[in-house]
């Protein structure tokens, strides 16, 4: 049986487990491949899978992610002046071509990490990252749910202060709301650890219940992603995919072997968007997709 | 808030292009840089990258006139700006200025031991090259190490 949110996505119910090495395989491809078909193919998967994710996609978001990697494109040619292609010269040093696409390049790295860790960030959810370590590093676990609690807690209330400054009619300052927000999250975690430690949190054999079973269809996802992993680090080790920016843009490789982990990388970076829309047209019906908030699912 | 830091970078940034000497690629080639005619001497300037490959040659020894307040740096400059040669360094042209790289091979490039050096008749100086002066007759080699010197005959790090 499957119970799913209204507000979830259905590529979080796979085990912690596999979730968690299928974000960490393909972020780390992105960032660490630095071959720009790879990238090209984790951006369009990335962008598929928060659009068929996120309700609240708004034109002035998609404005603020193109100047924020238009700036990236601009800012790196005027530091790096690698290149042999000089377009022009600033202050008696060269800004070249490939300066500029390669910090083109950065900016779509950058950007799809981040499109990756918002997905993750939905799908990992505390109570999952501490079934997965609670065992292994039981207060690094801890630790890691406190910090991903405080962070919106910690903007709501900065909301709220300078909600109340306002309602007040004083003038608003950022720099004395920070400061009130300050004090209120150091007695807020004072409470937080005399709560926890009255509830036993420090004694030993404590266990945590969590309703996680690693289900054959998870191993299977997981002998998958490790597969298309080792598939896509031999092709890295063998130097199929290298591409380099700097002195000159070198040719993009497309020989078989090249190919072939293109596309390995492609079925894993659309896995995400894959099981959105399986999930959604096979197993959901219309009435959930309306305004009840919680559907039971034979599956 | 947001919108108002956003334009505050764009106009930080066209500010920076327009303050920096903005030169088209031609006009940097061709430039003439303003060097008076009063010479008082010659220096020989060479630039090589052998510890890399065989006879990496990338200017060789060449005879050219300087004033007197030229440094090592500054006839580097123009012998490689006048063979348009690319070059990298960092610092105000002027004061203490660091070589990163000629002709793209850049400093790290080949170990973390690598990158420009400079001697002036077989010593390497232990001071900047734009702080250099030169005179007459002095031989100007900037070479390219792969190991802090050693390699190319500075025995500065000799242990």
């Amino acid at each position: 049986m499957i119970i799913i949110m209204q507000n979830e996505c259905a590529f979080s119910k796979i085990h912690p487990l596999p979730l968690f090495m299928w974000f960490v395989s393909v972020i780390s491809f992105t960032v660490l491949a630095m071959n720009p078909i790879i990238v090209i193919i984790s951006f369009i998967g990335a962008v598929a899978h928060r659009i068929l994710v996120s309700k609240k996609i708004s034109v002035k978001s998609i404005i603020g992610n193109a100047v924020f990697m238009m700036m990236i494109t601009i800012i790196n040619p005027l530091f790096s002046h690698h290149g042999v292609t000089e377009l022009f010269f600033l202050g008696g040093l060269p800004v070249t071509l490939e300066a500029l696409i390669f910090g083109f390049f950065m900016s779509i790295v950058i950007q799809t990490s981040i499109l990756w860790c918002l997905s993750m960030s939905e799908c990992m959810t505390s109570d999952k990252i501490i079934h997965l370590i609670g065992k292994i590093f039981p207060k690094i676990a801890v630790l890691i749910s406190l910090i991903l609690r405080f962070i919106p807690l910690m903007k709501d209330k900065y909301k709220r202060i300078i909600d109340s400054q306002t309602a007040l009619g004083e003038p608003i300052s950022y720099l004395s709301a920070f400061s009130v927000l300050v004090s209120i999250f150091l007695e807020d975690s004072i409470d937080t650890a005399d709560s926890m430690k009255s509830r036993g949190a420090e004694l030993k054999n404590r266990t945590n219940y969590s309703n996680f079973k690693f289900s054959p269809k998870d191993f299977c996802f997981l002998i998958f992603d490790v597969i298309i992993c080792a598939v896509i680090i031999i092709s890295i080790k063998k130097g199929c995919l290298n591409f380099s920016f700097y002195p000159s843009i070198s040719e993009i490789p497309t020989e078989n072997s090249a190919c072939f982990s293109y596309i390995m990388f492609a079925i894993l970076a659309f896995v995400p968007a894959a099981v959105e829309v399986i999930f959604w047209t096979r197993f959901v019906s219309i009435s959930s997709v309306l305004n009840i908030p919680m559907k039971k699912q034979k599956h | 808030m947001k919108k108002r830091s956003i334009w505050v970078i764009i106009i930080l940034l066209i500010v920076v292009v327009f303050a920096l000497n903005f030169e088209t690629v031609g006009k940097h080639y061709s430039a003439d840089n303003g060097k008076s005619e009063n010479y008082v001497g010659y220096v020989v300037i060479s630039v090589d990258a052998n510890q890399i490959a065989e006879n990496k040659i990338i200017v060789p020894e060449t005879e050219i006139p300087i004033s007197d307040d030229d440094t090592a740096f500054s006839v580097l400059n123009e012998i490689l700006t006048e063979q348009k040669i690319h070059f990298d360094y960092a610092g105000v042209s002027g004061n203490s200025v660091y070589v990163k790289a000629i002709d793209n091979i850049y400093e790290y490039d080949y170990g973390d031991l690598s990158g420009w050096m400079y001697s002036v008749n077989d010593n390497f100086p232990t001071i900047s090259s734009s702080e250099y002066i030169l005179h007459d007759g002095d031989i100007v080699k900037w070479v390219y190490t792969r190991d802090l010197g050693r390699d190319v005959g500075d025995n500065y790090y000799a242990k």
